[in-house]
């Protein structure tokens, strides 16, 4: 760099040149004729000291007229700029095939084998280093060679060339040389082309880019998860889907098992015959059966000699809601109790009820055509096979299977259905009373009576017609079904109020994990309602066929019919595990946080009257979903809203499982569970391969080169040209005319040129 | 399972007028109720006033005549609105005929008297009580005063029914087992379809809407066609 001065004149005045002419012209003229008005004057001295003062009056006069000013230039000679730019991301960590060298080691050798080549560059340009990942940061020469930290977590090149643009918009930029993987992990909609945008930035830039890769020795040997598309909420008991892209680095015919896990629960595995392939998509299926949160994770096994483990094995959330309750409403014969029933359901618009009513039986004579009946086939065989695990819950209602058992249907067949249903797919069943319901429909002895929470006579029921009232027990005293009200005597009294039933089904209490609610006040005191948690499903069964009498009879003797209508919501609520019935919810504000964020645990717990429970201590604990290692414990107690929070802020990225545990004094009152993870975004490692086709398009688009490391002389192969170039960094500007100096030099040659001619005689 | 379960035919009585026009009606109906579908049903009909403690042990009222009668007293009509309104059914079944006249003349002023905002609508072909169990397009009865019901609904659920065909007319058989009165001008076709009317109607009060399900559609548009 060098500094010199610059002299410029410029005149401001006149600005038109034909204007400036006819000045010239008519000073000329006027000159003249001064010559001529003087030539009679002698001596010729004294005639030429007045030619020579009126030359430089008109001279001074133009002088004016045409305003001259000096202008003064300060000018810098500089050196042309160029920029190194290294991606830092992590990628670049990566060990290249059966090698121990990294690819930023490869950048490393490029600079300690052309360390001649950058000394001579240094002595002719000026250099820039730059790192970038999805932004730029300034480095020095000494950062590359004392180890450079790669930490980015996304490569961004288009980001990275825009920044480019601007920092170096008025620089005399030669050219870029840019060290990269090209791994670049910036998703743009498909209907956009990467390489067409990247080359169009690159051109923008005005200045060939030279970029370096490492070559295809350095491929590193991967199998890898890079995708995975998924709904990140689904319905229970419907197929959920996902498509698993995996990406095959330097192998050949791999035999992959790939498994699917809730938790550390394996739900599915999968073959694959990998082949000659190098990208291979999978569709996984599963129909989960219970609501909340989960973490479900898809893995592959390592192999021999792969560069990173971390993309074996990808994790996801999943929240598994509930759509409508579907319920399949059987009925052996139009009755009242069907009748009530089936209003309370079609009111409920959370409710996609689908019913079957036998209107007629085999030994009905209608005397009518069957086309004159309105009445349908009973899709036996599509309801109790592929269309059961759509439901949620089925209700026999005085319904005798029998009838269909046919050696055409099989109804048995589909009575086991109904209890898998049940046991292994989370469904509720429910039965209900009548002369056709239990063991006088049948069920004694079959798979439906595994899941009943009654035992049946091995012969018929004998039903007890007399009309009693319903008697709660304990037990259904402080059960969601059967709790009315909040207060347990005020319970008590409601159960006393209610309308007399008329009849009852004889059935047996079993002695295992059922729970009799209410009996029948009759000989033996045979259960009434009866529920059970059976399998993952419930049941529930109601040994009478007249309970629509808690709803017709209550208003007729000026009651109401809200306890018959919040007796069947809260059975089909418990029938169909309402998270609502939970006792203890736990909740987290965010499924998923940044290391160091604030995450807080919310804890609600309900009395078994739904009503918030105060003073209720909660134990709060957060572990490591995988090591299963504690993170955070708390603990505290609900306030007058039944709630307890807690905040909590964790440095280390994975999932976390929270588990709150409440109990009033010695009693426990419920858990619950809840996932939430904490990640900072990382796409570095979904694709490993080197993208020198994505460098090289962006060299070829900037007139540029690509080139493969290791590059060990690379002085022979590339030249710069490196034009002079200045900068103006100061400006003087002096005027010559606006002073006073030059009006008395005016006055002063005027006056004596008009004393002289006075002298002489002339006017 | 007991007998207060099964659909019992609950004949209204009032004070004056003639409440028991056909006698034997009911009982015949109920014969083929239970003979032609799979409801559980009493033989025996029973006869109920508008304030009997009772009323609301039976969701189904069957109320005939073919006079004029005396207003119900006032708190007969709030009874009879709240059975209506928490869900029991109505069946009125003009044994006369007449419109404007009579039995039709007390109907009319009872139901303006229950349901001032509401008034009685010709039930279409399409509504649930002409498929609840056999397919039928019109309203039958031992006269065709008019070939259809009339009602008021509340919400989906129609409440009161009312024919004017004498369908207790067609049903009636004596003791004897002979049909108690002729049927005009259909003859013993339209003593069929006047039967099928009866049960559909006590099918919809056990069914409601039941048949309009989505599942039941294809199979009835296509057995209508």
């Amino acid at each position: 760099m060098e500094n010199f001065t610059q002299w410029h004149i410029t005149f401001l005045g006149l600005e038109h040149f034909g204007l400036r002419v006819l000045v010239l012209l008519l000073s000329i003229a006027a000159f003249y004729f001064s010559w001529l008005s003087i030539k009679i004057i002698s001596p010729l001295a004294k005639r030429l000291l007045l030619l020579l003062l009126r030359a430089s009056g008109i001279l001074l006069i133009l002088f004016l007229l045409f305003q001259p000013q000096v202008e003064q230039k300060e000018v810098l000679k500089l050196k042309n700029k160029l920029v190194f730019l290294l991606d830092n991301t992590k990628s670049m960590t990566l060990h290249g095939g059966d090698t121990d060298v990294s690819r930023l080691q490869l950048v490393k050798d490029f600079f300690k084998d052309n360390a001649a080549f950058v000394t001579e560059l240094h002595n002719n340009f000026d250099i820039d280093y730059l790192s970038f990942s999805d932004s730029v940061k300034e480095i020095s020469h000494h950062d590359i060679e004392n180890g450079l930290v790669c930490d980015g977590t996304n490569t961004d090149v288009i980001q990275t060339l825009k920044l480019l643009k601007k920092r170096y918009e008025n620089t005399p930029v030669r050219g870029y040389f840019l060290f990269s993987d090209g791994a670049d992990t910036r998703e743009l909609p498909s209907s956009v082309n990467k390489l067409e945008i990247l080359s169009n930035s690159a051109n923008d830039l005005s200045a060939p880019v030279f970029t370096f890769s490492p070559n295809n020795r350095f491929e590193t040997r991967d199998v890898s998860i890079s995708h995975i598309s998924y709904n990140y909420f689904t319905f229970a008991r419907n197929p959920w889907k996902a498509r698993a892209t995996i990406k095959i680095l330097g192998y050949k015919n791999l035999r992959l098992p790939i498994t699917l896990k809730q938790g550390t629960e394996i739900i599915l595995t999968r073959m694959l015959e990998t082949g000659n392939e190098k990208e291979l998509e999978v569709d996984l299926s599963f129909s989960p059966y219970t609501t909340g949160s989960f973490l479900y994770t898809i893995s592959l096994p390592l192999q021999a000699h792969e560069a990173i483990t971390e993309n074996n094995q990808v994790s996801f959330l999943v929240k598994v809601v509930r759509d409508k309750i579907r319920i399949m409403h059987v009925c052996g014969q139009p009755s009242w109790d069907e009748r009530f029933l089936r209003g309370v359901l079609k009111s409920d618009p959370n409710i996609d009820l689908i019913s079957f009513f036998i209107l007629r039986t085999p030994t009905d004579s209608s005397g009518a055509r069957s086309e004159e009946l309105s009445l349908i086939p009973f899709p036996v065989d599509e309801l109790f096979t592929q269309a059961l695990n759509s439901f949620d819950l089925v209700i026999f209602q005085n319904f005798d299977y029998r009838p269909y058992d046919s050696s055409f249907f099989r109804f048995s067949h589909y009575l086991k259905n109904l209890r898998d249903f049940v046991t292994q797919q989370g469904g509720g069943f429910m039965m209900i009373g009548g002369d056709n319901s239990f063991s006088n429909g049948g069920y004694n002895g079959t798979a439906l009576e595994e899941i009943l929470p009654v035992r049946l006579s091995p012969e018929k029921d004998s039903i007890d017609n007399s009309r009693r009232k319903a008697v709660i027990t304990d037990d259904g005293n402080r059960h969601p079904v059967t709790t009315f009200e909040n207060n347990p005597e005020r319970n008590l009294e409601i159960w006393k109020e209610l309308p007399e039933l008329d009849g009852c089904n004889i059935t047996f209490p079993r002695n295992d994990d059922a729970v009799s609610l209410a009996t029948y006040p009759s000989q033996g005191n045979p259960p009434l309602i009866s529920v059970r948690d059976v399998g993952e499903g419930r049941s529930m069964a109601i040994a009478t066929d007249s309970l629509w009498r808690w709803n017709f009879i209550s208003i007729g003797k000026g009651g109401s019919n809200r306890y018959y209508i919040r007796f069947w919501q809260n059975a089909i609520k418990w029938l169909t595990k309402d998270p609502v019935l939970n006792p203890v919810n736990i909740s987290v504000n965010k499924e998923t946080a940044l290391p160091g964020e604030e995450v807080q645990i919310k804890v609600d717990v309900l009395g078994s009257n739904y009503q918030p429970l105060k003073d209720v201590h909660v134990e709060i604990d957060v572990t490591n979903e995988f090591s299963g290692k504690s993170v955070f414990a708390t603990h505290g107690t609900t306030g007058n809203n039944g709630q307890y929070i807690s905040h909590l802020k964790h440095d280390k990225e994975g999932y976390f499982v929270v588990k709150a545990m409440a109990k009033k004094e010695t009693n426990e009152i419920g858990r619950d569970h809840t996932v939430f993870r904490i990640a900072s975004e990382n796409r570095e490692f979904k694709d490993l391969s080197i993208r020198r086709d994505l460098l090289g398009a962006l060299a070829t688009a900037s007139e540029g080169r690509h080139f493969d490391l290791p590059t060990k002389n690379i002085k022979g192969t590339l030249s710069l040209e490196n034009p002079p170039v200045v900068k103006l960094v100061g400006k003087r500007q002096i005027s010559l005319w606006d002073n006073g100096y030059i009006f008395i030099i005016i006055v002063f040659i005027v006056s004596t040129e008009w004393w002289i001619r006075k002298r002489s005689g002339l006017s | 399972m007991g007998d207060a379960s099964k659909f019992t035919f609950a004949q209204l009585e009032y004070s004056d007028g003639n409440w028991n026009t056909r006698p034997n009606a009911g009982k015949r109906l109920m014969w083929e109720l239970i003979k032609r579908t799979s409801i559980e049903a009493r033989i025996d009909i029973i006869t109920l006033r508008l304030h009997d403690p009772e009323l609301f042990e039976y969701p189904f009222l069957y109320l005939s005549g073919s006079r004029e009668f005396s207003p119900f007293s006032e708190k007969e009509i709030q009874n009879l609105k709240l059975y209506l309104e928490f869900g029991g059914t109505l069946f009125i079944d003009d044994s006369m005929g007449k419109s404007n006249f009579g039995f039709d003349k007390s109907i009319r002023r009872e139901i303006k008297r229950l349901f001032p905002n509401r008034q009685l609508e010709r039930l279409s072909p399409d509504h649930s009580i002409f498929k609840s169990f056999y397919l039928l397009d019109q309203a039958y009865g031992r006269i065709r005063e008019k070939p259809f019901l009339e009602g008021i609904s509340i919400e989906d659920r129609t409440v009161i029914i009312y024919s004017q065909n004498d369908m207790g007319g067609a049903w009636a058989k004596d003791p004897l087992g002979t049909w108690e009165y002729e049927v005009i001008p259909g003859g013993e076709a339209q003593r069929t379809m006047a039967f099928r009317l009866g049960i559909n109607i006590i099918m919809y009060a056990l069914t409601g809407n039941y048949k309009q399900d989505q599942v039941h559609l294809p199979f009835i548009l296509k057995r209508q066609l």
